[in-house]
């Protein structure tokens, strides 16, 4: 199948993330594992991933803390990043931060499927 | 005397007040027998019959021997003899003991001279009734006892009767003010004091040696006396023009003598002058006291109402009619950091700053006490507050407009501090926000992880296992359905909820939920009828995701409430930028006695708890709290066992 893009997991939740990390390499995607916002910063940056997959409540740094930070860098400044996560877009920080920062989708995890995690994957990386 | 049992007639205080009052008496009504002109026995002015009154007024009964030792021996020592003298007593006591009498029972006792109502029944009672006693049975004695000349018999009642109306007026006010001594004079007071009856009395010598025998001269004296020392002062000073003027008209000079045949009928007038003087300034004193009463009972109905405004934990503000700043409170002062003095007098707009939420100023219309004078009706505002030194607080106003005959004159803000309940109600909704991210994590993993098994990729699965595997699946989305239920409750309960609003196809909007209900609606064969309105796309403006959880809930109702081969008719039109939703089935319908509950929270019609036991009882409820937060509305009609229809509004643009 080829690998088409390196997907990078900024999860705490080791259980999520395996379940993502499986469905996606079935797919064959090439998947990269982070467990909070700093190692996923520091990975981002180094490994340069086609895409993020980017949980918000996390320790050490959160998901929007690090995004901000992503962001600054030139690279990162395009990165097309997900967010996947189980806090609902209605709170003031993390709507402006979403303004801000401009992820290419905002999911629920317990609104989506794995299945259309793929989809929006797919699309994100076509 | 023998009922009282505390009396004791071998008391020494006892017999020594008998002793002074027997000796005050007797020496006084020498004084003023000497005085007497028509009869030995009847004179002008009778100083006794106040002493008499006073006395008996304060000491009651067991000093009534004392009046009538006094009285006998006075009499028997003058003129007459011991039985004459005797009479004549009986009818002094006997005068004291009605006027004391009458002034207890009539003119609030010893409080007589606080009230003008009491000094003018004084001046009645005292005056005139009890010396009519006295007079009557002392002339009768004289006449009996054949000490009384041919013809005199009228004269010498009315100059005893006189003489003892004077007493009664000049003396008894003096003794009654005086009784208890309780003032306590500073120097200033006893150099004005002292001032003033030098000033009495060289006006009383100008008078009454017939210098300027102009009588009335005397009065503004006499009312500095009463305006600056009450009814004590006035008493005295009555008196010492009294003695200065009986003095004067006995030698002959002053005012009243010149038109008078004799001392006897010039005494007459004087006791006429001297008493209704008497009586005038017990008036003005009377007035004086209750006008003092008045005010101490104001200052300290004001003490109150401060003592009341101060301890009042909210701060108050109080304006008059254009707005500027009458009144604050010690709340107000602590809450702002304005001083008092520094705010009374300004506009409320100088120094009240208001700021919404995002830190932008409310403008001077919307200012709750602006709205409040417009509309005569009381306003609330939340927003922040700018104290003195710049910093911000969040801040509950009421204002109220002050209303009198149907005319503004002021207004009243109430500033409630709610720094507190912000603090909580962010606490609810990071609670809320934690909550629902620690729910949704493990049902997430379930869901995922059932859909990783049932995935053929991961490797096949026998039919029991994917029996098993479905019922897992079809579980843990109810329990995601539950959650999330819960958690939006819980939000629109803390106010977390707010509207994201985006433009929606309605007949597609409405289509997708239906295609959700899919599965049921083919398992019980149901017939679903749809209308949306005619002609043209409709598109609308309304937060998707709440009008989802609406129409959601009350298509699942319909279709898990209806009988298999029912019917549900599903109608969604915009009419003036209101949607309406109608949900009808013709399934179990409401029992009549429940409809009133089916919006409580938990709450499950009876006849359908059997026909779905997994049903909550929060779907109904959760609609009409999002329908509140949007300005929308639900009503209802059913009939068991028949049909139900809803009906939403919803206001949208």
């Amino acid at each position: 199948m080829g690998t088409k893009g390196k997907i990078l997991i900024i999860e705490d939740e080791e259980a999520i993330s395996k379940a993502l990390a499986d469905a996606l390499t079935t797919q064959g995607f090439e998947v990269i594992m982070a467990k909070n916002g700093e190692e996923g910063l520091k990975t981002a940056l180094t490994v340069r991933p086609g895409l993020i997959l980017l949980d918000i409540l996390m320790p050490k740094m959160n998901g929007l803390a690090m995004m901000d930070k992503l962001r600054a860098d030139a690279w990162g400044k395009t990165v097309p990043i997900i967010i996947l996560t189980n806090v609902s877009p209605d709170s003031n920080s993390v709507l402006n931060s979403v303004a801000a920062n401009q992820p290419a989708f905002y999911l629920v995890k317990s609104e989506v499927t794995l299945e259309g995690i793929i989809e929006k994957v797919r699309e994100v990386l076509k | 005397m023998g009922r009282d049992k505390k009396f004791n007639f071998f008391n020494w205080r006892y017999i020594l007040q008998i002793a002074i009052i027997t000796v005050v008496y007797y020496i006084s009504a020498k004084l003023g027998l000497i005085l007497a002109f028509v009869n030995p026995s009847a004179t002008a002015i009778w100083p006794p019959t106040g002493i008499a009154i006073a006395v008996l007024l304060f000491l009651g009964k067991p000093i009534l021997p004392a009046i009538f030792l006094g009285a006998f021996l006075a009499n028997v020592t003058t003129a007459g003899s011991v039985i004459t003298s005797i009479f004549i007593a009986t009818g002094n006591t006997l005068e004291g003991w009605l006027g004391a009498y009458l002034i207890k029972r009539f003119a609030k006792g010893k409080k007589v001279l606080q009230d003008v109502d009491t000094v003018l029944r004084f001046t009645f009672l005292a005056g005139m009734i009890a010396p009519s006693i006295s007079a009557t049975i002392g002339v009768l004695t004289l006449h009996w006892g054949g000490l009384l000349m041919t013809g005199a018999f009228g004269q010498t009642w009315l100059t005893w009767w006189l003489g003892d109306f004077g007493g009664a007026l000049i003396v008894a006010p003096l003794i009654i003010n005086w009784w208890e001594l309780k003032e306590k004079l500073d120097w200033r007071k006893v150099a004005e004091v002292v001032v003033m009856f030098i000033s009495i009395a060289v006006i009383g010598e100008v008078i009454f040696q017939g210098f300027f025998p102009f009588a009335y001269a005397a009065i503004p004296v006499l009312l500095w006396a009463v305006f600056r020392f009450g009814q004590r002062g006035g008493s005295a000073a009555v008196i010492l023009l009294a003695a200065i003027a009986v003095y004067h008209t006995l030698n002959g000079t002053g005012p009243f003598v010149e038109f008078s045949r004799s001392i006897n009928s010039a005494l007459i007038l004087l006791q006429i002058y001297l008493s209704t003087t008497s009586v005038t300034m017990m008036v003005v004193g009377a007035t004086l006291f209750q006008r003092k009463l008045v005010e101490e009972k104001l200052a300290h109905e004001k003490a109150e109402d401060d003592a009341l405004l101060a301890s009042i934990g909210d701060g108050i503000l109080a304006t008059d009619r254009e707005g500027r700043i009458i009144l604050v409170n010690q709340a107000f002062e602590t809450l702002l950091g304005w001083k008092r003095a520094e705010v009374i007098g300004k506009s409320t707009v100088q120094i009240l700053v208001m700021q919404n939420d995002k830190g932008a100023y409310i403008p001077s219309e919307e200012r709750p006490l602006k709205q409040a004078m417009g509309t005569k009706q009381r306003k609330f505002l939340t927003c922040y507050l700018m104290r003195k030194d710049g910093t911000k607080f969040p801040v509950m106003i009421v204002a109220t407009p002050v209303i009198l005959d149907g005319e503004i004159v002021g207004g009243i803000k109430i500033f409630h501090d709610i720094t507190k309940e912000k603090e909580v109600d962010k606490a609810k909704t990071e609670f809320v926000l934690l909550a629902s991210h620690q729910l949704r994590t493990p049902l997430s993993i379930v869901r995922w992880y059932v859909e990783l098994l049932g995935n053929k990729k991961t490797g096949d699965l026998n039919t029991k296992q994917k029996k098993y595997l479905k019922e897992i699946g079809k579980a843990s989305s109810r329990m995601s359905a539950l959650a999330e239920t819960l958690l939006m409750i819980s939000r629109l309960e803390a106010g977390g909820v707010t509207l994201k609003t985006e433009n929606i196809d309605l007949k597609s909007f409405v289509g997708r939920v239906l295609t959700e209900l899919g599965p049921q609606v083919k398992e019980k064969e149901l017939l679903i009828k749809e209308q949306y309105n005619q002609g043209k796309r409709v598109s609308l403006v309304t937060d998707p995701k709440l009008l989802n959880v609406i129409l959601q809930n009350l298509l699942s109702n319909a279709v898990k409430y209806t009988k298999p081969q029912g019917h549900v008719w599903v109608s969604a039109t915009v009419v003036n930028k209101e949607l309406i939703i109608k949900v009808k089935d013709d399934g179990y319908g409401i029992p009549e006695n429940e409809k009133s509950k089916i919006f409580t929270k938990m709450y499950r019609a009876s006849n359908i708890s059997e026909v779905d036991p997994q049903g909550n009882g929060l779907g109904l409820y959760m609609i009409k709290s999002i329908l509140t937060k949007m300005g929308g509305s639900i009503e209802f009609e059913s009939e068991e066992n028949k049909r139900s229809t809803f009906t939403v509004s919803l206001p949208v643009s």
